[in-house]
């Protein structure tokens, strides 16, 4: 195991960091708003730590990077930023705010949105800018953790999901994941930037805009709103997150192709017509639900439907209502939805798109192999055959994210939460989703959950980001160092 | 003839004895160093270890003088390289074995009109396929990668096509009428020609629409619908893909599961079965008791020849078996297979074919040599490119069935204009043939 490796490469984690925390210490300095030190000092810590990690583990250009190596980095780095990025939380609000502050943190690097903080519009802009920061942060590592680093691990089938639509790698301009990534990042950053755009066009102050942006685009949901986007009260912003949302749910290499004006691939591709299938069926049941139980108007209804559908299904987190009022039907219709996400190759979380067209297309294979016991049927997403072991790791996958669901519901009903807040809470942390229903539902927040509990939800945040296996691997690779 | 022959499998050595007959000079190339001391005790042939691609073994056995050279190894690169090669150092014409048609699309191969194709495992699965497409009394011949038949057939005397002249006729649409065998002979049949019963008529058109066209001259006989495959290699797999773009049902038996997979999540309209095509229990999963055709297309002669009489015994209406050794064709007859064939024996009568003739893509099937059906490629400077078809002097005792031109196909009229690269199909009498020549030929 190359340890020196690892550590020389968080070192140019926190230096990143460091270059980040420049913002909002510069904004808090601008401001004059009086908690400049603390941002200026986790500044000045990550980058000596940084500088001081790379100095002292310096590595030859060309050191040798396995998959255990791979594994063990990947959750450092978010261990680490999580860390990193709490030191502000705790410096402004004090000792008292240490799990609070590691919970915020986690949930802005793992693009969550779940949050501790109940009264956002009293914090101060640098620390709210700091907030959404980590989550467009996050966003940016998550997009080339799921195509350029995860496929190469073959985790729970990564390494074909989102193979079909055609990434900048096929397009052999940019063979290097270091040139994807940068070409990836110019797409989320561009995208981010016409939201800003938007934003600003429809009214919204600029430093307000671009916290939305931030957390649109990664599907953290992190909003500087106490009522989140129905603050607003504007169908036309939020007519705005919603395509956003929709488009930070779908897969980047898609977005590489229309952006260059090759829109073909977009349509074409399954994973995608799946999404927006998933998403507008969503949509009308909410709405015909609205309407029937709750007899509001269409069009009230559509707008309140298409929007809490979206921010479900991809994961963001943000809200217009307080979903935990509504109808029955509605409710457990966005509990299940939780488990959808995004589709491969996007920032959104949960279980991915892909993984749920696999799984139920396995199903109907195998009820049809009752009638053919020798039959071989492969299952097919679009015109690809998917290979059996693939398939099998999917399935794995699948299984696996609803017992660490399952797991984490049952220990937050030992730590006294009631069953709905439980397991919703258990749910949108894997998930990375933020709000719950019942004690986490959209108008609540995660502050009186115990401390372990936080912690507890803490890990999960981070597993369900890092698609599970890259974190419990780390069991067996620690067990079979020793 | 100076005959080269690279790779010594069964196409191969096949060629080779056929070659041998007609007296010519071959030499074998081969990898495997116990086939070629084994060739070189059985055959008169110069038999020589090495690589068919290796520019320095071909030079140094002739091969730049070769009037003929064959690449009919099973690796589809080393056939394309050594045609390459061979045709660099001065050899006359290539015939080069290609299982997979993406290779053959190469453009150096394209750009030389002296390499041609041959695609072996395709032509098999077409053979079969014509048999099982034409019901009953007919036969047909495909071309244009199957999407134009040439049907021979005696319409029924039931039909209403008597005593009308055949420009009146009504039928599907682009199919033409090219030939009538009656006992005075073979006819090229004009706008005013009259069909009278007992004719045997030959007619091109598109293959989808064949079954409506047989229908117009009265023939009726059930179309097949479900076809069982014990073997999914290349014959078994491409007789599949011919079969469902035809709407049959296909269910093909397939032992190894890494083929059976492949086949499935290629041709997802067939229905594959991982199994032993041997085993009665597995020939019932495939419902081969209501199958029209039942086709034994495994590597192993004995497992055909035991699926076959299994299947027969089962219920299945025909029953094709293949068989490589010859001794299997008595066996197959002793036990009343409905067809035996052997791939090897109809790849070398292509190949023969190929050895006598040029241009000329495929030939066959018509009346006793009196006439012939002719495919031709529209060379550039082609006398045919000048004016349209009614000024070009074309043969009377030849008629044009159709042009393929890229995806399309077209019955020419009159006023039809060839363009280089046009493949037409010509049936003629044989005796026109040197004029038919004349006018397709490159200047």
């Amino acid at each position: 195991m190359n340890y020196r490796g690892v550590l020389y490469l968080l070192g140019r984690l926190l230096i990143a960091l460091a270059v980040a925390l420049i913002a909002p210490t510069g904004l808090a300095y601008g401001l004059r708003s009086g908690e400049f030190l603390a941002f200026a000092l986790p500044t000045v810590l990550a980058a000596g730590g940084g500088f001081a990690l790379q100095r002292l583990f310096r590595q030859p250009t060309d050191f040798t990077f396995g998959r255990r190596e791979a594994f063990l980095l990947v959750t450092a780095a978010w261990v680490t930023a999580s860390c990193v990025g709490a030191l502000p939380y705790l410096l402004v609000k004090g000792p008292g705010f240490i799990v609070d502050a590691l919970f915020e943190s986690a949930s802005g690097f793992t693009t969550t949105g779940a949050s501790v903080l109940t009264n956002v519009e009293g914090e101060t802009p640098a620390l709210l800018l700091w907030r959404s920061l980590t989550q467009w942060l996050g966003g940016m590592g998550i997009i080339v953790l799921g195509i350029a680093i995860l496929p190469k691990l073959a985790i729970g089938g990564m390494e074909l999901l989102g193979a079909e639509a055609p990434g900048p790698m096929q397009e052999k301009l940019t063979p290097r994941i270091a040139q994807t990534a940068k070409a990836l990042w110019g797409i989320y950053a561009l995208l981010t930037g016409l939201e800003v755009g938007s934003l600003i066009l429809l009214g919204v102050k600029p430093l307000e805009a671009v916290n939305h942006a931030f957390a649109t685009m990664a599907t953290g949901g992190f909003s500087t709103r106490n009522a989140s986007i129905q603050g607003f009260a504007s169908p036309a912003i939020e007519m705005v997150v919603v395509l956003f949302m929709l488009l930070a749910g779908a897969n980047f290499a898609l977005h590489f192709q229309w952006i260059r004006g090759r829109p073909g691939p977009l349509f074409r591709d399954s994973e995608f017509r799946f999404y927006i299938g998933v998403l507008g069926g969503t949509t009308l049941l909410l709405a015909t639900d609205l309407i029937l139980r709750q007899g509001r108007g269409i069009l009230d209804a559509l707008r309140l439907g298409v929007f809490q559908s979206t921010t479900i299904v991809t994961t963001t987190g943000f809200a217009t209502a307080d979903f935990d009022l509504w109808p029955s039907f509605s409710r457990v219709l966005l509990f299940l939805m939780m488990f959808v996400g995004g589709c491969a190759g996007s920032t959104g979380g949960s279980v991915k798109v892909a993984r749920i067209m696999i799984v139920a297309k396995k199903l109907i294979v195998d009820l049809r192999r009752l009638l053919q016991p020798h039959a071989v049927l492969p299952v097919r997403i679009g015109p690809r055959a998917i290979p059996d072991e693939v398939v099998t790791s999917v399935t794995t996958f699948f299984i696996l994210f609803l017992t660490l669901f399952a797991g984490g519901g049952l220990l937050l009903s030992l730590m006294g939460l009631d069953f709905v807040s439980a397991f919703s809470a258990s749910a949108a942390c894997i998930g990375n989703i933020g709000p719950g229903f019942g004690l986490v539902g959209p108008t609540q927040t995660y502050a009186p959950l115990p401390d372990l509990a936080k912690l507890l939800l803490v890990v999960l945040m981070i597993v369900g980001r890092l698609e599970l296996y890259t974190v419990l691997m780390l069991l067996f690779l620690w067990r079979r160092t020793k | 003839m100076k005959v080269f022959i690279v790779g010594a499998g069964e196409v191969g050595i096949h060629i080779a004895q056929s070659l041998i007959r007609e007296g010519h000079d071959l030499t074998l190339i081969e990898r495997d160093a116990k086939k070629v001391s084994q060739l070189q005790s059985s055959m008169d042939v110069l038999a020589v270890c090495g690589d068919g691609c290796n520019p320095r073994t071909l030079r140094h056995n002739g091969a730049g003088d070769a009037d003929l050279f064959f690449a009919v190894s099973d690796k589809d690169s080393v056939n394309l390289l050594a045609a390459l090669t061979a045709r660099a150092l001065g050899a006359k014409r290539c015939v080069v074995r290609v299982a997979d048609p993406d290779l053959g699309r190469n453009p150096l191969v394209r750009k030389d009109e002296e390499i041609l194709l041959l695609y072996p495992e395709q032509l098999v699965a077409e053979e079969i396929f014509s048999l099982m497409r034409v019901p009953g009394a007919g036969k047909a011949r495909f071309f244009g990668e199957g999407r134009l038949v040439l049907l021979q057939a005696r319409p029924s005397i039931m039909a209403a096509i008597y005593g009308k002249p055949v420009k009146e006729l009504e039928g599907p649409a682009n199919w033409i009428l090219t030939g009538i065998n009656r006992a005075a002979g073979i006819v090229i049949p004009r706008g005013d020609t009259i069909l009278r019963p007992g004719d045997l008529i030959y007619a091109v058109g598109p293959t989808e629409t064949m079954h409506e066209y047989l229908v117009s001259i009265g023939i009726e006989a059930d179309p097949t619908k479900k076809v069982v495959v014990a073997g999914a290699g290349q014959v078994g797999a491409s007789l599949a893909r011919l079969l469902v773009k035809q709407k049959i049902r296909v269910v093909v038996i397939q032992r190894g599961s890494s083929k059976a997979f492949d086949l499935a999540a290629d041709v997802p309209e067939a229905l594959v079965l991982r199994g032993d095509a041997t085993d009665p229990e597995m020939l019932r999963e495939a419902g081969v008791e209501e199958a029209d055709y039942f086709v034994a297309a495994t590597q192993r002669d004995e497992a055909n020849l035991l699926s076959s009489l299994l299947a027969r015994e089962m219920g299945a209406k025909s029953v094709v078996g293949l068989y490589n050794q010859p001794e299997f064709l008595n066996l197959m007859n002793a036990v009343k297979i409905d067809i035996p064939l052997s791939p090897r024996m109809m790849i070398a009568g292509h190949i023969l074919r190929m050895v006598h003739r040029r241009e000329i893509i495929s030939l066959d099937l018509v009346a006793g040599g009196n006439a012939e059906v002719v495919e031709f490629e529209v060379p550039a400077k082609a006398r045919a490119l000048k004016r349209p078809l009614s000024k070009l002097n074309f043969p009377r005792a030849s008629i044009v069935g159709a042009v393929m031109r890229d995806q399309e196909i077209f019955v020419p009229t009159g006023d039809f204009q060839f363009e280089e690269g046009d493949r037409a199909l010509v049936f003629t009498l044989t005796e026109t043939l040197p004029e038919l020549e004349r006018v397709f030929r490159g200047r």
